[in-house]
């Protein structure tokens, strides 16, 4: 019976293989060198991962081997140029970076970035690609991410994995946390950071604490994190883990608040005025960059070119002060006009009988002792009172129509109870009167 | 044909760089203008202030820019709208804060005022319409003020 299993090369490329349980793993390697080579793919070595487990070229049985139908089996090609492990060159083919490294402890304050440790051939994508047999699950595919940043940014496992020398001790998940030991090389001394990460319905929560201060990250749904959104991963870690933490380690990086000011300026005169006072309230620094006068006249410029054209003249004015005055200022008119359109109606406008109109009455009527009125009124105010006059239908049953409308208003359309339809035209009903 | 100047950076790697690409940088260009071109072809302009995988970026963007005129002065006020960024400057910029933070500075040095304006608006954009304990976090900035 024919055992089945498939290969996985380099974390890309499968293919499914069959072979006798009898057969060496010497004809296993030839086997894949053969398929390997017609497909075209160049490499010197080939070694086969069972597991973490290394397969040796011998004349051991694939069963003895502990293959069995259904196993997936990595292969690791090693480029014919590429050196045997990239890890333990890196050092060696970018001698000028550590010799910066010795520069900037000396005499240059500003230390190199962290981006550059790694040179394009080594990106995060052929990393993933060379650990794919430990990188299982997405979890382990986005710690082994963060690894490899934190390797760029010159961490070393301070206890490395027996087995695994590149990572760190306790790589492995621990009922659902992880447990890493990190040491960095700051200004001649070693500091050791811990970084803990732990699982919980689908957010990853990664903490990492250095000389007494902390700083964390949370991947919400990582399981949606591909290998196409490597990238954005990369950003996001540097940005809001890593260089935290390399700052709680003592390192000096490039940072917001190290811009000199007349660059952190610049910056701020692209922002609204309500982000550049939330700006000034973030920090000591930034709210004395905030106060700055210049800043003001080219925000008072920008926002009110009309104003600032009289008011440019003037060599000495606190144009934050005038900055306030006129937004205070605008907002008052605005209000004004706000309000000086609403208009008032009376609740109750008195009844004008259009024909019998009565002289006008400004409403309210409320005597004034100084103006006289227009009509003389009621002398006695405990007299009969001035009725209104007759109103235009005053009677609905006699509305000018002969009656063929019933005893409904014109004009009234609303659905009405049925026993207003009594007097209408219909059948039992005549005339629209009732007789009986 | 165009010349090649070379250029050396803070950690000793050299490039060699189209004199067309170069001339955006103001920097350069005043140096050459003012020493002369046939000087320059053999002497190596060392840039003790940036890195080369920062001076790699650079180059990078002034090659794709170097066609476009530079941007009007910051100190004449625009327009409020103008925050928006092309999207070649967008992907070119999804970089770590580390890294933009040091293209800032070696745009400032090298005086090319189209990519300190392109830059300088990729911060106001990440600052823009947050509350003040989300700046800090963003940029992770100690407050400094004295507490009440």
């Amino acid at each position: 019976m024919n055992v089945h299993f498939k290969v996985r090369v380099g974390g890309g490329y499968r293919f499914s293989l069959k072979v006798k349980p009898s057969d060496t793993l010497e004809s296993l390697y030839t086997n894949l060198n053969v398929h390997l080579r017609k497909n075209q793919i160049q490499f010197s070595e080939a070694e086969i991962l069972l597991g973490t487990t290394k397969l040796q070229n011998t004349d051991q049985s694939i069963s003895d081997a502990g293959i069995v139908s259904g196993d997936l089996l990595f292969v690791n090609l090693i480029a014919s140029e590429a050196p045997p492990n990239k890890w333990e060159e890196q050092p060696k083919s970018q001698g000028h970076s550590s010799e910066s490294t010795d520069k900037e402890s000396t005499s240059y304050s500003r230390p190199s970035p962290i981006e550059y440790a790694w040179s394009p051939e080594q990106s995060i994508e052929q990393r993933l690609e060379k650990y794919a047999h430990i990188a299982e699950t997405s979890a382990d595919k986005i710690a082994l991410i963060l690894h490899f940043i934190l390797r760029d940014a010159k961490f070393e496992p301070a206890t490395p994995d027996p087995e695994n020398r590149e990572l760190p001790n306790n790589w492995a998940w621990r009922n659902g946390v992880k447990n890493l030991l990190y040491a960095v090389n700051v200004d001649g001394s070693t500091v050791s950071c811990r970084i803990v990460m732990t699982e919980m319905l689908g957010t990853l929560f990664i903490n990492g604490g250095a000389n007494a201060e902390t700083c964390s990250c949370a991947i919400k749904h990582y399981r949606r994190y591909t290998t196409g959104s490597i990238c954005d991963l990369t950003i996001l870690f540097k940005s809001n883990f890593v260089i935290p933490l390399l700052h709680a380690c003592g390192c000096r990086l490039p940072h917001l608040s190290s811009l000199p000011p007349e660059l952190l300026l610049k910056i701020v005169a692209n922002l609204d005025i309500k982000s550049a006072l939330c700006f000034s309230t973030a920090s000591k620094l930034f709210y004395g960059i905030i106060r700055d006068n210049k800043l003001w006249k080219y925000y008072f410029a920008r926002d009110y070119p009309k104003v600032f054209e009289k008011l440019k003249e003037e060599l000495e004015r606190d144009w934050l002060e005038t900055y306030k005055s006129e937004t205070v200022e605008r907002r008052r008119q605005r209000e004004t006009r706000k309000r000086a359109l609403v208009v008032w109606v009376p609740e109750n406008p008195p009844f004008v009988d259009p024909w019998n109109p009565r002289p006008r009455v400004p409403y309210p009527v409320v005597p004034d002792p100084g103006v006289p009125l227009p009509f003389i009124p009621n002398p006695d105010p405990h007299g009969p009172e001035i009725l209104p006059g007759p109103a235009p239908f005053p009677n609905p049953e006699n509305d000018g129509l002969a009656g063929r409308l019933g005893g409904h208003v014109p004009g009234d359309l609303l659905p009405r109870r049925r026993h207003d339809f009594r007097g209408m035209a219909g059948p039992g009903n005549f005339g629209g009167r009732n007789f009986f | 044909m165009s010349k090649i100047i070379k250029l050396q950076t803070s950690d000793g790697e050299i490039f060699d760089v189209d004199v067309e690409v170069a001339t955006c940088s103001g920097l350069i260009k005043t140096m050459l203008e003012v020493l002369g071109m046939d000087e320059s072809d053999k002497e190596i302009v060392s840039l003790p202030n940036v890195s080369s995988a920062i001076l790699k970026k650079v180059l990078e963007w002034t090659k794709y820019h170097k066609d476009n005129a530079p941007p009007p002065e910051l100190d004449e006020p625009t327009d409020i709208s103008s925050l928006e960024i092309c999207s070649w400057d967008y992907n070119f910029l999804k970089v770590d804060q580390g890294t933009l933070f040091e293209i800032i500075l070696a745009a400032n040095y090298l005086d090319i005022k189209g990519l300190l304006v392109v830059t300088c608006k990729t911060v106001a954009n990440m600052i823009k319409g947050k509350s003040p304990e989300n700046i800090r976090k963003t940029f992770n900035i100690k407050s400094g003020f004295t507490p009440a």
